[in-house]
């Protein structure tokens, strides 16, 4: 095949390396688009097809352009410029022209290796970016081999020889180079993948959908032991405003700076880390009540939210400590009023509202009563915990309460939480996630998606906000164990929900243990974690002029011992002294006519000489030779003897001149 | 017009270039040669700059980098950080393949003016590396480039444009390497002191009336002629080719030359002096015509200057003799003369 067969070859292989993982996540369409323009690129390599003219390349471009507004109605963007990208490398192909559009393809190629990291950045993708570099690279490498001495393979190890080389530089480069905190500027909306997770809102099947996902929604390092099961309610959002149909956060005492005092005794205090997963929402998961958090910029609201300046876009580490009971929590008027409040007409769910005038009556002023009352209706009633629940009308309450009993923890959070308020208690609803999962090999606990769950708190003089879970009334085993025993259908889980073999439970542990530490630690590199590096390694005060400092002068050092290791691959450019003193001395016969062939040894070389040259100066060359079969092929001689014998070949020399 | 307005406003540029290639001169003449030995590729004599892809490269990791800023992606700060690793390798690999060469001029055949010399370079490589990719670009023919393994010799070639006679010095020679990966060009610029031997051109008269000037017995063996067959003698080095053997060479593998008598050997002397033409440089034109056509015809011819005379005789080495003394005429140097 021609050479530049080879590399044009070589050239489409490597964007289907790179773009090939996007073809399912993109519209059909640009997919279809990219497969065509693969077969043209084919055929014009085989000799099938003549490149497009530039008529017919506007027409692609055109098409292109339509495909992509057609799809995403934007050439902007994250997916759509991805896609366009992608095209735009495909086009570049077809009409390629010389070594400059080769590495133009090239570089593209390298940009759309950037791309998968707005969807995962796994040590999956990590490996995956390390192989795509390798490969591009010896398509670099191709493209200067222009003797074409270098099959694929060799050009292979080539570049992966030089990747590894290069990764030391990386690793300095990444540990020392400094982070500056993004973004520089606005991001796109849809800069960063959609994400599962919990909502700004919550109405029937927001939660049960959740259940459905494997994935991690943080990860949690106790100080000491971890706390039961049916004690982890992470809290995250908090709803208690309600049309009727779907509740919502109420923003309106957001700015209200808060700061909670807790009992402080020993026992109630939980200490811990989170390492939570981007979800792109405002909030962080904490287990009541977090009195003291680490980190800067976090805020306490008055629904003793935790809530972070930005939106949770990258990997974020924060330690709090919860205690369990507070001293010093009020609530306002407004509060109350708020947390009272009914939707209107159309929505009122009359029958619901009746119930819970009946237990206050019977209860009179005890709340403690109203609310064992409703328990007590959850648990006597037939109600089904289900992921399936039947749809509900406009009185939503009254339907599940009275008629189709069956639901997930949403309904009867929503549910117990109406009744309160129709029976004169503040109620408001708590999303996050209840449990999670240890990891027995690392101790740690994992929160996955299928953790989401939603209760409900109330407002008790006496106590302040108590929690109150009434999906526990319907199913203990759901906040006792997990979700796996408390679920009717089985079948409906994801597997990974069901306990399995306990090799492969044990090696998905010790994964996940690995996937933990890489989120910690690579992931989740920012400019905290880099000063906590630093502080480990003892540098108490490192701020980030010392941190370029040492990373110039390290990168300059082990540059230099990349450097030394290139140039000792083989045995360097200069030779041992006595072989350069040796040639110098065959050099200078050679001037003077009696040459070495290259095939001649020493003993044959002499024996040849001998006849050439005066007496006297063979007798010196002789010695020479015979000295140099010493050093060079017998023990090494001393470096006085080394010197001894250049000397010599340096007065031989210069006589002969 | 534009042309007119925008000329005066690259004055100044001119200015720098004409100073940037002075300062360039002078810190190349100290170090560039000319060298007449073979000269290995010190860490002096390798010069390193990116190409126009490595520029672009640089580029495209700022890109990469303000990127993972914005986004916070931290595999995006790998990435870009294992690229420019990548550069940083590279760079040190391209610099290496050059270094530690050793280079010698091999000169060029003698050719005439207004024909193309051809250069030879002998570059060895006694390291343990081979080296990949070295090139010697070539204005008036496709670059040359080889690899050279390790413990080899390898001759680079390249072409120059000649226009008038004498010792034709090429320079300055570049030899180049983008390998391994293009980001980087490694190059050297070294005078390897090589001159080519330009004759000069034949041109026009040839036909006309040659004025020669007969002279029996000079340099010529007695009894040997050239109308009567005689037989065959051993070929020596001086005779005539068109007296070779050709059914003797097919038959032997040896060349033999006929041999004749009798007759008298049609011997002329193209002579400096006899010539009609005022410019030396025609004369000396008209004298490379009749050289090459005495030699054609197989006759014999000597060649008679203001400098030198050289005995009649006809062959390749006569050829070459008589054309280097016209090719040298008046040219003092000639020390590169073998």
């Amino acid at each position: 095949m021609s050479t530049e067969g080879r590399k044009l070859w070589a050239l489409l292989v490597g964007i289907l390396l790179v773009s090939g993982p996007f073809f399912p996540r993109i519209p059909l369409p640009v997919t279809a688009l990219s497969l065509i323009m693969t077969l043209w690129i084919a055929a014009i390599i085989l000799n099938k097809a003549r490149q497009p003219d530039k008529l017919q390349r506007i027409g692609l471009l055109l098409l292109a352009v339509l495909i992509m507004s057609l799809s995403f109605g934007t050439l902007l963007g994250r997916d759509a410029g991805t896609g366009f990208l992608i095209l735009l490398a495909f086009l570049k192909m077809l009409e390629i022209n010389g070594k400059r559009d080769m590495y133009i393809v090239v570089y593209v190629d390298y940009f759309l290796i950037a791309s998968h990291f707005f969807h995962a950045q796994s040590p999956w993708i990590a490996v995956y970016v390390f192989a795509a570099v390798i490969y591009l690279t010896s398509v670099l490498i191709l493209f200067t081999d222009k003797a074409s001495t270098l099959d694929t393979r060799k050009r292979l190890t080539m570049a992966g020889r030089m990747i590894f080389q290069a990764t030391p530089l990386m690793l300095i480069l990444f540990l020392l180079f400094p982070r500056i905190p993004g973004p520089l500027w606005g991001l796109p909306e849809d800069a960063q993948a959609a994400v599962t997770g919990l909502g700004n809102d919550m109405s029937p099947g927001s939660v049960s959908s959740l259940i459905q996902s494997e994935e991690i929604a943080f990860r949690v390092r106790f100080e000491g032991e971890i706390p039961p099961h049916a004690d982890l309610y992470w809290r995250g959002p908090v709803f208690s405003r309600y049309d009727g149909q779907t509740w919502r956060a109420d923003n309106t005492s957001r700015h209200i700076k808060v700061n909670l005092i807790g009992s402080e005794s020993e026992t109630d205090i939980i200490q811990y880390t989170v390492t939570l997963e981007p979800h792109r929402r405002n909030w962080l998961f904490a287990l009541n009540y977090p009195t003291n958090l680490q980190g800067s910029g976090y805020r306490l609201t008055r629904e003793l939210q935790l809530l972070n300046p930005k939106k949770i876009n990258s990997v974020t580490r924060y330690s709090v400590t919860s205690d369990r009971k507070l001293s010093n929590y009020s609530l306002f008027e407004s509060e109350r009023l708020k947390n009272l409040r009914l939707p209107g007409v159309g929505y009122l769910n009359e029958k619901t509202i009746a119930l819970a005038r009946r237990w206050r009556t019977l209860a009179g002023d005890d709340d403690r009563r109203v609310i064992e009352e409703a328990l007590r209706y959850f648990r006597e009633q037939p109600f089904v915990y289900t992921l399936n629940p039947p749809l509900l009308g406009n009185n939503a309450m009254d339907d599940f309460l009275f008629e189709t009993q069956r639901g997930f923890c949403e309904h009867y959070s929503s549910a117990f939480v109406y009744l309160a308020r129709a029976a004169g208690i503040p109620a408001r609803i708590v999303a996050g996630y209840q449990g999670g999962e240890k990891n027995p090999v690392d101790q740690y606990l994992i929160v996955r998606q299928s953790s989401a769950h939603a209760w409900a708190e109330v407002w008790l003089d006496d106590v302040g906000w108590v929690r109150v879970d009434p999906t526990a009334a319907v199913s203990p085993d759901r906040i006792e164990s997990g979700i796996q025993d408390a679920i009717e259908e089985r079948d409906q889980l994801p597997g990974i929900l069901l306990a399995g073999d306990s090799i492969f439970l044990k090696a998905r542990y010790h994964w996940d243990s690995f996937s933990y530490r890489w989120d910690e630690w690579v992931v989740g590199f920012n400019q905290d974690r880099q000063f906590e590096l630093f502080r480990k390694l003892g540098f108490e005060n490192a701020d980030w002029q010392g941190m370029v400092i040492g990373m110039v002068i390290l990168f300059i050092l082990v540059g230099a011992f990349v450097g030394f290791w290139i140039f000792r691959q083989g045995e360097g450019i200069y030779q041992d002294p006595v072989k350069r003193a040796y040639d110098r001395f065959c050099y200078k016969l050679a001037k003077a006519g009696i040459g070495r062939n290259n095939t001649e040894g020493p003993s044959e070389y002499f024996s040849r000489l001998r006849g050439k040259l005066a007496p006297a100066s063979a007798q010196t060359a002789g010695d020479i030779i015979d000295r140099y079969t010493v050093l060079r092929y017998g023990t090494a001689g001393s470096p006085a003897q080394q010197k001894h014998f250049i000397k010599r070949v340096q007065n031989f020399t210069a006589r002969l001149k | 017009m534009a042309n007119r307005l925008i000329a005066p406003l690259l004055y100044p540029v001119v200015l720098l270039r004409r100073e940037w290639h002075r300062l360039l001169d002078r810190f190349l003449a100290n170090r560039s040669g000319p060298f007449s030995e073979s000269i290995r590729l010190h860490s002096s004599l390798v010069y390193i700059l990116p190409t126009r892809a490595g520029m672009i490269f640089t580029i495209l990791l700022l890109v990469l980098l303000i990127g993972s800023i914005n986004y916070t992606i931290s595999l995006g700060f790998m990435l870009t950080f294992l690229l420019a690793g990548l550069g940083n390798v590279a760079m040190l690999m391209t610099w290496r393949n050059m270094a530690g060469l050793k280079l010698k001029g091999m000169g060029a055949k003698p050719v005439f003016a207004g024909e193309v010399a051809k250069f030879a370079i002998q570059l060895e490589n006694d390291t343990n590396d081979r080296r990949y990719a070295i090139t010697l670009p070539n204005d008036s023919m496709p670059d040359e480039t080889v690899d050279i393994p390790s413990g080899e010799l390898v001759l680079l070639h390249f072409n120059c444009h000649t226009k008038s006679r004498g010792l034709l010095n090429p320079g300055r020679i570049r030899i180049e390497t983008e390998f391994p990966v293009g980001l980087f060009v490694a190059w050297t610029w070294v005078d390897l002191d090589m001159r080519a031997l330009i004759y000069p051109a034949p041109s026009g008269k040839k036909n006309t009336t040659v004025p020669v000037s007969c002279q029996s017995g000079e340099g010529l063996a007695e009894g040997s002629g050239l109308e009567d067959f005689a037989g065959l003698n051993k070929y020596q080095a001086g005779d005539p080719w068109q007296r070779i053997s050709w059914k003797m060479v097919a038959r032997t593998d040896e060349l033999f030359s006929k041999k004749f008598t009798g007759g008298q050997p049609e011997l002329e002397w193209i002579d400096w002096f006899v010539l009609d033409e005022a410019s030396v440089e025609r004369r000396l034109s008209i004298m490379s015509a009749m050289i090459l056509d005495a030699q054609k015809a197989g006759r014999l011819y000597g060649l008679r200057m203001p400098n030198i005379e050289i005995k009649p005789d006809n062959g390749a080495q006569h050829r070459h003799e008589c054309l280097k003394a016209l090719a040298l005429y008046n040219i003092e140097d000639t020390s590169h003369v073998h």
